[in-house]
């Protein structure tokens, strides 16, 4: 297996805050890996470094063999966990945009998930629901032939037709030959759905194993090793 | 990807700032139709009318003055919305170097700034021509009149020849050039800030500015810029301004660069979306 992602000593400061804390990772491509972790545990610190969002404040983090920069931005598809598109836009004019700078997106995929929902293309982002703009984000993040997705709390806020919506999608649009990284609270969700997890607790990554792994280690789900591990 | 990224940004942007530029140069052509008619009745108007077309030029200033700011806000807040806010996710993660995306995004905002001050100069020329037109159509006074009071214009800002006149429009448009850096830059020196992004940049403009006016006004004082204002046997008041126009124009290309070098290093080296 090919390694797509390479991290070490990764280490982000806020002031004297230590967000991220001397982390190595390794992934390879090919994998679903759930990243799971309760709030201030580093989850979206570390996505944010990786999408050249966030610079670090130590280490080394190389995506398909480049640092940081406009290679690695090129293979990563990255759906942020707000809304991040100009509501005054139409969903024609991002796709446009999305033509325009991502070889890798499929427009005609992105219309028929568009179809699938009843979204009108000329609509302008604003006018639509919470829940039918989360749907918009992630069909331009899954319509793109990426190496590396990052979803970061991709079904946090929808509800549950929704979200097996959103995971329906992620499912039926994955290359095999690609990786994602799925950042969220929820599980039990997407526990089903998953290869491996890493758990983050305080800016350390407190596991990371396969999913199988855990459960025949441990003899429970990833949700209740969840629960034991970061219990209050 | 500079070209991908600057075509995106003028279609996010058009409407707005050709709607105000349409505003400006529309109400210039009502201004100078108005000018027209009541250019040759100038002394004979009723003082009621007279008042009214008193508040009708303030009402003029104040909407060019407005258009002008306004177009500065908005390229402004287009800036910082489209890098710093939720925006920022999708611009900084488009296979693009900082570079590119913050050039992109300040040539659009050059570019519509330009077109503002085009577009309020050809409005005070059509309020202003309106006047010339009327005495030359009419005799009143003729085109020899027009080009004295160019001349009389000339000398006051001291732009001599067609180089003088260059120089002047190259001062101009590096003075445009420097207002935006300076928000630009004073957006990026914020964004140092770990809480009260917004307030850092807005002291930090006014920072700028205050530095800004004192490393002028010290530096036309050492080349004696100000020796020539108050200096009685001096040939005409335009050599002050000419000296000021040229110490501007260098003071407002070096600190441009250092703006725009500025922007690219902070948001390349400590990018930090919230």
């Amino acid at each position: 297996m090919n390694k797509l992602v390479d991290i070490k000593g990764l280490t982000k400061n806020y002031d004297s805050l230590t967000a991220l804390n001397n982390i190595n990772l390794e992934l390879e491509s090919g994998h679903i890996v759930g990243l799971l972790g309760p709030n201030g545990s580093g989850k979206t610190t570390l996505i944010k470094i990786l999408c050249g969002l966030l610079r670090p404040t130590a280490g080394f983090v190389q995506v398909d063999g480049h640092n940081i920069g406009v290679e690695t931005k090129s293979v990563i598809s990255y759906l942020p966990d707000q809304t991040y598109l100009n509501g005054n836009m139409t969903i024609r004019d991002i796709f446009a945009l999305f033509v325009d700078f991502y070889k890798d997106f499929d427009l005609m995929r992105a219309y028929n998930m568009l179809n699938i929902l009843r979204i009108d293309p000329n609509a302008k982002l604003k006018t639509l629901s919470k829940g039918n703009k989360e749907k918009v984000q992630l069909i331009l993040v899954m319509s793109r032939r990426a190496k590396l997705y990052i979803l970061d709390e991709p079904i946090a806020g929808v509800d549950p037709a929704a979200r097996d919506f959103i995971l329906n999608t992620i499912i039926s649009n994955y290359d095999p030959s690609a990786t994602i990284l799925i950042s969220t609270h929820l599980i039990s969700d997407v526990e089903s759905v998953l290869d491996d997890v890493i758990f983050l607790q305080y800016g350390n990554i407190a596991l990371h194993a396969s999913v199988d792994e855990i459960r025949s280690r441990e003899g429970k789900s990833v949700d209740a090793l969840f629960r034991e591990v970061y219990r209050c | 990807m500079l070209g991908k990224i600057m075509k995106h940004e003028f279609r996010a942007t058009w409407r707005y700032f050709l709607a105000i530029d349409l505003i400006t140069l529309v109400i210039g052509v009502i201004a100078g139709i108005v000018g027209y008619n009541v250019a040759g009745g100038i002394d004979d108007i009723p003082p009621a009318l007279g008042i009214l077309l008193i508040l009708c030029l303030a009402g003029y200033v104040f909407v060019m003055v407005s258009a002008a700011v306004l177009t500065t806000i908005l390229n402004v807040v287009h800036y910082y919305r489209s890098l710093y806010t939720a925006e920022g996710y999708l611009t900084f993660t488009l296979p693009a170097s900082t570079i590119e995306i913050l050039s992109a995004k300040m040539i659009v905002a050059l570019f519509w700034q330009i077109i503002m001050t085009i577009c309020l100069s050809a409005s005070v020329s059509f309020l202003i021509g309106s006047f010339f037109l009327y005495g030359s159509l009419h005799h009143a006074y003729g085109l020899q009149d027009f080009y004295e009071f160019c001349d009389v214009f000339e000398q006051a800002l001291g732009f001599y020849g067609f180089f003088g006149i260059i120089r002047y429009f190259l001062s101009v448009f590096m003075q445009i050039v420097l207002n935006l850096m300076m928000f630009f830059f004073a957006i990026s020196i914020g964004q140092l800030w770990q809480k009260h992004k917004v307030l850092g940049s807005v002291v930090s403009f006014f920072g700028c500015r205050f530095a800004l006016g004192i490393i002028t006004f010290f530096v036309n004082l050492i080349t004696g810029s100000f020796g020539m204002l108050f200096n009685e046997v001096a040939d005409d008041p335009g050599r002050y301004f000419s000296h000021s126009t040229i110490v501007s124009l260098v003071i407002s290309i070096l600190v441009s660069v250092g703006m725009y070098v500025g922007c690219v290093l902070i948001t390349d080296r400590k990018l930090n979306l919230d």
